[in-house]
């Protein structure tokens, strides 16, 4: 069975992000929590056990989760990845074999500098062995950071925002709905050329206007 | 410009694992927690802060907000369920059909295969697993979502308002 090209270099692709666990999870975590926005928000409108003032709210608090939640992912779990990732890289979070790797090849001085990247010396990209051990320790850090990031940004700040968002969405919607139906009961009626708003027919306009008339006026 | 996360790593001092339980803890964690397990730590957590959020969010009626409590309650355990379910089992697809190219196996099971692994690099490559099973996951997810999420949602939504509703209202003395 001959595996199709496009499936190989999508398998290529995956194997290179592979050391980038701190993207995937930013990436699979932003599409995941559009689907389920689409889907929520879908479960809402068609559960007719939830009442119409109630939906009010829970729609826009559906649509801004995915919104609030990718933002936040961005601006707290993605920084808390890099802080975790800046260490490591940097040999300021080091375990003793990557300490050792660090003495042994005279990059010592280079430690915590900001240009600084253990990845990027050539010593790294010779020796496969100690990659793996580098690499064990730094995802181990980047998910440790990232687990820590997500808690806070997706458990915390974003439902207080969310709600915040929602809540003034559904006070704005009951207002125009009060609107609306005050138009309604208010009697709005067709005005005769010449008639002005002052002069409006009513029942007793209307009486005091034949008790003004002219008696006798009227003959059958 | 130095950007602000480059500042707080320059401040902060080194520090070196000594091989102890820190070091164990974090070696294990990047080996065994991947996405699923993340949804899952998510998952737990978000049912011990969101519902709660929800219930006391002054900005809304009483009515809102036992409703959105429900809601929530309902959207964390359909969402982390099948959340957890279709990551792992999608991972589980891709390892048993990612054999590496020197072992001998039918073609059917180095479908996923990457022909760019190196040989070794063993830790790679289990990532390299758990990243294509994340990104074959967010395709089962479209289906699930609809078909799982949306009706266990409201079914446990519904079940806490009946819950709810034959609580006597505290506010009103009992009254119902």
């Amino acid at each position: 069975m001959n595996v199709p090209r496009i499936v190989k270099t999508f398998a290529n692709k995956t194997y290179e992000l592979a050391n980038k666990p701190g993207k995937m999870m930013l990436f699979v975590g932003a599409t995941g929590w559009v689907l389920s926005s689409i889907a929520q928000v879908t479960a809402v409108v068609i559960n007719k056990q939830i009442p119409d003032d109630q939906k009010k709210f829970l729609i826009p608090q559906e649509m801004s989760d995915a919104c609030v939640n990718i933002l936040s992912f961005i601006l707290f779990t993605s920084k808390a990845t890099s802080f975790g990732e800046g260490f490591v890289k940097r040999g300021k979070l080091a375990t003793p074999t990557i300490k050792k790797f660090i003495m042994d090849n005279k990059l010592a001085e280079k430690v915590g500098q900001k240009s600084f990247d253990i990845k990027g010396e050539s010593v790294f990209k010779n020796n496969p062995k100690f990659q793996e051990e580098y690499y064990k320790f730094a995802d181990g850090v980047s998910f440790v950071s990232s687990v820590a990031g997500s808690i806070i940004s997706c458990n915390i700040v974003t439902p207080l925002i969310r709600n915040k968002i929602a809540s003034h969405f559904q006070k704005a919607s009951l207002a125009r709905e009060k609107e609306l139906n005050q138009q309604k009961d208010t009697v709005i009626t067709p005005q005769a050329p010449g008639v002005s708003a002052q002069n409006k027919p009513s029942v007793n306009n209307y009486k005091s206007a034949t008790m003004n008339m002219p008696k006798g006026s009227l003959k059958i | 410009m130095i950007k602000l996360t480059d500042k707080i790593v320059n401040l902060i001092p080194k520090r070196e694992f000594k091989g102890g339980r820190g070091e164990r803890f974090v070696h294990w964690f990047g080996e065994n927690i991947s996405t699923p397990e993340n949804r899952l730590i998510i998952g737990v957590t978000a049912l011990m802060t969101q519902p709660f959020i929800d219930l006391y969010n002054k900005d809304v009626d009483e009515k809102t907000q036992k409703v959105s409590f429900a809601r929530t309650v309902g959207r964390i355990i359909a969402g982390t369920t099948s959340g957890f379910l279709v990551r792992k089992g999608c991972i589980k697809l891709v390892e048993k059909y990612s054999q590496r190219t020197d072992k001998p196996a039918k073609a059917i099971m180095k479908i996923f295969t990457p022909p760019k692994a190196l040989e070794g690099m063993n830790f790679t490559y289990k990532q390299y697993q758990k990243s294509m099973g994340m990104l074959l996951a967010i395709v089962a997810l479209i289906f699930t979502n609809f078909a799982f999420d949306v009706p266990v949602t409201n079914f446990i939504t519904n079940a806490i308002m009946k819950k709810i509703d034959k609580k006597p209202d505290k506010k009103s003395g009992g009254a119902k």
